[in-house]
């Protein structure tokens, strides 16, 4: 069985500075769920970056469902990869309501909305449909991202801290219901996470990160 | 494939645009390396000296009124409480809705011989005809008055933002030291803004070299009027693009100053340390005095031409919606609106374009594209004419479309003059859109114009419309770019005043100067809006 | 929005390009009055020709039309000085008219070489003064070229040299008396202003009505302008109060201006273009023409408006060609300069 994403020997520097990354090699499997742990300025975020296509590695290559998506000659963009993406800050599009934000990345399809919809319903904030993003709380905004990023189906879900800014209450019952979801639609899901128990709660497997 | 594509237009775009930016100032510069005809020699002997000396008064009169009246006032404003005080806060910047040529053709009607005042003094006390009692206002004091009173709220507005920004407690240390309040004003204070200031001085000066209404009324010689004359009175277009050329490089040497202050004018706050300066209560004569101090710009610069305008529309020219008027407002509207939504646009793609390229060559571009605004609009026209005509005698030869004469040249000019505001307006807007926003929006599969259009197009609104409404109210103040590059059948509300006024016939100048002051009341309600809320929120 | 971006743009393209066909005559026109939108109302009337209009100075339009090329629009040039004519012909830009009616209807002095241009009208430049200030002994027999003498000193006005038909009067007195001479009388001119040039013709001629100065020159068609009171009462008033007169009886006569006009080589409606001269010469138009502004008509049947008739009609008028008015232009612009004529 061929890995869902492989990243062979990455490095990146900013600017002719210290490496961030030195060569990181990691391979995950269709289904699988992974943690990346580390302290800050391990360099987690970049990764994450890298693997998305907003960053490009400064050597090394990314491949995604054995095609490479990136490496020293070519290098694909974000929009191309077919992968779903959650951040601390959320990032919701302010001008959108709820349901136009979870619509956004499904492209052409006529039942979008249904989709969208049923997504929400999953992750309980059905109710807020017709919303817009500053009318909700954290935890419901992270929800709806949460969503968003699921509805067009991604070949792999990518997370960065997305639970931090939340209470620990709030958290205990995010992190349920998002892992159920996401063994329901056997995710592959790569996270990104400086907490311990976050990790143990949802993951596979641990990689560690060093600085 | 299609990200090639998508790369090609974002940055052909601005590279076009960059092009047409610079031809006009190519073609005006190319002539200082052709030949220099005899008419140098006479420009040399007799007049030559008179632009230089005229242009350096008038430079350095203004500079030295709008320094006292601006700085004076913002510094009354931002650190006393007096009566009239609110009022005086946003009103002082009211002059700046009239452009200097209307002011001039005003304080003629005002202050000429046979004018309105001097009627009035002399029906008041029963004088002869051949008295006159208010001085001769054409010339080179009287200009300096005008651009005094019209500029000087640019400084009154930078000098008031450096002083509510600056840190009481720099301010305090100086109390302590042992300087009396005066002291503090004049030793810290006016040194510490001078940076913000030079900015400021730097534009006033660059609109003064620039005009040419005004002065020309007023039958002073500058380099403007100079220009003028050896192109049209002389038949000479190429000495007149020479001394275009030497304006232009003046010019130049004042926009370097005024960048260079601007990146220096961030050393004035330091914002850890910020907290408002303490404003003290002036006692009543005191209160009298800044009252009347703040009141005489406002009175000279605004209420006395805005009244007088008014009462010449009302009393003498009732048909103040007759057919010119008419013709020319809807012409200067339709104009306006397709030169500041097409300046937007072009700001708008290309500052899309600086957003995700990230490529600093595109940044450098989108730079220089911003001088624009301290081009004399009567070079830029110089310029454009030679472009369009080399345009259309080399690529549309054969064709029965032409670009000289079409409207293509003004708006050219408009965007190329207005392209500053629009960048400043739509790129601090933009810089409030987090890059988080776009990252999501990638991942999710969009792009190029879908990114531009589903996300940043509709979060920019506010900021797009703002930049069509400050562009809307250049536009309409512009005057000699507009009276060379204009096409048949059409004036402006602009070229509607400049030419009552060459024929003396200032009453019937009074309706469209009226309107062009209304429409440069805009940007003031804007900017008024920012001063009222900044000041609820003690800084600016 | 991607659509609605690409029609806006495809739209204002539209906007923008000219397109150089349909049945009208473009006329660049430095002529100024009012009363001439009647003229070109009645033309497009008759004829059904749209009359396009840009107006402007006289030297910004021939700039314009040196740096248009072939690609000018404009059929018609139409000026009120003599000085613009040669200068447009000088540049090669006028054809010659075909019209023999328009030639026949035309004195022959007041066509140009090769019948490139004719004359529509006819104006004086002449001197106005307040005969409560002034003898009329002082001001028999005077010529232009008296005003320099030290007599005069703080009583004369006049515009600036920025204005056409003041270089034309002294191009027409350089052409007379040679650069010298004219460049010493100017000094002495010059010097005898009561105030720094400002205003128009009619500034200078309320100026002496209201005994600022004693001295005006001015162009004869603006007393009618204002006597008739079609400028308002304070124009009429003042201009009751000084008299008109005109100089240099005793030798050459009075410096005459034409308002003319011709067809543009690159001219796109040639026919329409001659279709509009016809029409500026006939009876109709020159009678609109002389009651309205005031001018001289060149068509001997037709008689000058009485009110500035009244003044006299057969004055002695300077005979110098029209066309040195345009080949001393320049030089008398730099003499003007060099005497500080403001």
């Amino acid at each position: 069985m061929m890995p869902m994403l492989e990243l062979e020997n990455i490095s990146h520097s900013y600017n002719e500075e210290k490496a961030i990354l030195s060569n990181v090699s990691l391979k995950i499997m269709a289904g699988e769920f992974i943690s990346i742990l580390g302290p800050s300025g391990s360099g987690k975020s970049t990764l994450l970056r890298i693997i998305s296509g907003l960053e490009k590695q400064t050597s090394g290559k990314v491949k995604i469902n054995n095609n490479i998506v990136s490496d020293d000659n070519y290098h694909s963009p974000p929009e191309k990869r077919n992968l779903g993406l959650v951040v601390q800050d959320k990032s919701l599009f302010p001008h959108l309501n709820v349901l136009r934000n979870v619509t956004f990345g499904i492209r052409g399809q006529k039942d979008r909305d249904n989709i969208g919809k049923d997504l929400l319903k999953l992750f309980k904030v059905d109710q807020h449909e017709k919303k817009f993003p500053n009318e909700l709380s954290g935890g419901e905004q992270q929800r709806v991202a949460l969503a968003r990023s699921l509805a067009p189906k991604p070949n792999i879900l990518l997370l960065d801290e997305p639970f931090s800014a939340l209470d620990d209450d709030l958290k205990e019952e995010l992190y349920m219901e998002t892992k159920k979801i996401i063994q329901d639609k056997k995710m592959t899901v790569l996270m990104v996470t400086h907490d311990k128990n976050e990790a143990d709660i949802f993951s596979d497997k641990i990689i560690f990160l060093e600085i | 494939m299609n990200r090639i594509t998508n790369i090609n237009f974002w940055i052909l775009f601005p590279a076009i645009v960059f092009v047409f930016f610079l031809m006009p100032l190519v073609a005006v510069l190319s002539s200082l390396f052709g030949e220099y005809s005899d008419n140098w020699n006479h420009l040399y002997n007799f007049v030559l000296f008179d632009y230089l000396k005229n242009s350096a008064v008038l430079v350095f009169g203004v500079s030295v009124l709008t320094l006292i009246i601006g700085t004076g006032t913002a510094w009354l404003v931002s650190n006393f409480n007096f009566f009239g005080k609110r009022f005086f806060e946003w009103a002082l910047i009211l002059p700046l809705s009239i452009p200097p040529y209307i002011l001039a053709y005003t304080f003629t009607g005002l202050f000429d011989s046979y004018g309105t005042l001097n009627n009035l003094v002399r029906n008041i006390f029963e004088l002869e005809q051949s008295y006159i009692f208010f001085p001769n206002i054409r010339n080179l004091w009287g200009a300096i008055l005008v651009f005094s009173f019209t500029l000087y709220p640019y400084i009154y507005l930078v000098a008031r933002s450096a002083f509510l920004n600056q840190s009481r407690s720099t301010l305090e240390s100086g109390r302590i030291l042992g300087l009396n309040r005066f002291e503090i004003s004049f030793k810290l204070a006016m040194p510490m803004i001078r940076p913000a200031i030079i900015g400021g001085l730097m534009l006033v000066i660059m609109e003064t070299l620039s005009d040419f209404g005004a002065v020309e009324h007023f039958a002073i010689p500058t380099f403007t009027t100079g220009i003028f004359r050896t192109w049209y009175g002389m038949g000479d277009l190429l000495t007149a693009m020479q001394l275009s050329s030497f304006l232009l490089i003046l010019v130049a040497i004042f926009l370097f100053i005024e960048n260079k202050s601007r990146r220096n004018a961030g050393f004035v706050s330091d914002s850890s340390t910020h907290s408002p300066i303490q404003i003290e209560r002036l006692n009543s004569r005191y209160s009298a005095l800044a009252f009347v101090f703040c009141s005489i710009p406002l009175l000279v610069g605004f209420i006395l031409p805005t009244s007088e305008l008014m009462i010449w529309a009302i009393y003498y020219n009732p048909s103040f919606f007759d057919d010119r008027f008419l013709d020319a407002a809807l012409n200067t509207i339709t104009l306006a609106v397709v030169a500041a939504v097409l300046c937007s646009m072009t700001a708008l793609l290309i500052n899309f374009s600086v957003r995700i390229n990230k490529n600093k060559i595109l940044r450098l571009l989108s730079s220089f594209l911003s001088i624009g605004y301290a081009l004399p609009g009567l070079i830029l026209a110089v310029g454009i004419v030679q472009t369009t005509t080399f345009i259309d005698s080399s690529l549309l030869n054969k064709s029965s479309l032409a670009l000289t004469g079409s409207l293509f040249g003004l708006i050219l000019a408009y965007i190329i003059k207005s392209y500053a505001l629009s960048n400043n307006t739509i790129s601090s807007g933009m810089e409030k859109i987090s890059i988080g926003i776009d990252n999501s929006a990638r991942v999710l599969k969009s792009s190029g114009w879908n990114l531009l259009g589903s996300i940043h197009f509709p979060l920019l609104k506010t900021s797009f419309f703002t930049s069509i409404l400050l562009v809307i109210s250049e536009v309409v103040k512009e005057l000699p770019a507009t009276l060379i590059l204009r096409p048949f059948n059409f004036d402006t509300l602009a070229v509607s005043t400049y030419i009552y006024a060459a024929e003396e016939r200032m009453r019937d100048a009074a309706a469209p100067s009226i309107a062009i002051i209304l429409v440069g009341l805009i940007p003031i309600i804007i900017i008024t809006r920012m001063i009222r809320s900044s000041r609820d929120k003690g800084t600016m | 929005m991607n659509n609605l971006l690409k029609s806006c743009l495809a739209l204002t393209l539209l906007f923008l390009f000219q397109d150089l066909s349909s049945n009208e005559v473009n006329i660049y026109t430095s002529r100024h009055y009012d009363s001439d939108d009647l003229l070109y109302k009645d033309f497009s009337n008759a004829t059904g020709i749209k009359v396009n209009i840009i107006s402007g100075k006289g030297e910004a339009l021939i700039e314009r039309l040196k740096s248009e090329g072939s690609n000018s629009s404009a059929d018609i040039f139409l000026t009120s000085d003599a000085g613009n004519l040669w200068k447009v012909q000088k540049e090669g830009l006028f054809k010659s008219i075909s019209s023999e009616k328009i030639m026949q209807s035309v004195p022959v002095n007041f066509r140009g070489p090769n019948n490139e241009w004719i004359g529509i009208a006819k104006r004086a430049r002449v001197i106005f003064y307040n005969p409560e200030n002034v003898a009329s002994k002082d001001i028999e027999k005077l010529s232009y070229e008296d005003l320099s003498q030290e007599t005069w000193k703080n009583r004369i006005v006049v515009r600036s040299s920025n204005n056409i038909y003041n270089q034309s009067l002294v191009a027409s007195m350089i052409s007379n008396n040679g650069i010298a001479a004219t460049e010493t009388w100017a000094k002495g001119f010059v010097s005898n202003f009561a105030r720094k040039p400002q205003g128009n013709d009619r500034s200078q001629i309320i100026a002496v009505a209201n005994g600022e100065a004693d001295i005006a020159i001015a162009n004869s068609y603006y007393f009618g302008i204002m006597l008739s009171g079609s400028a308002g009462p304070d124009q009429m008033k003042a201009a009751n109060k000084v008299k008109m007169l005109f100089p240099n009886q005793n030798n050459r006569g009075t410096h005459v201006n034409i308002s003319g006009a011709g067809v543009l080589r690159n001219s796109k409606n040639p026919m329409n273009a001659e279709a509009f001269l016809e029409f500026l010469l006939s009876s109709r138009a020159q009678s609109h023409i002389v009651n309205n502004t005031y001018e001289y008509p060149v068509i001997d049947t037709i008689p000058p408006s009485p009110v500035i008739a009244q003044f006299g009609t057969s004055f002695v008028e300077d005979k110098t060609s029209a066309s040195d008015f345009g080949k001393f232009n320049s030089e008398a612009i730099k003499l003007m300069d060099r005497v500080g004529w403001k």
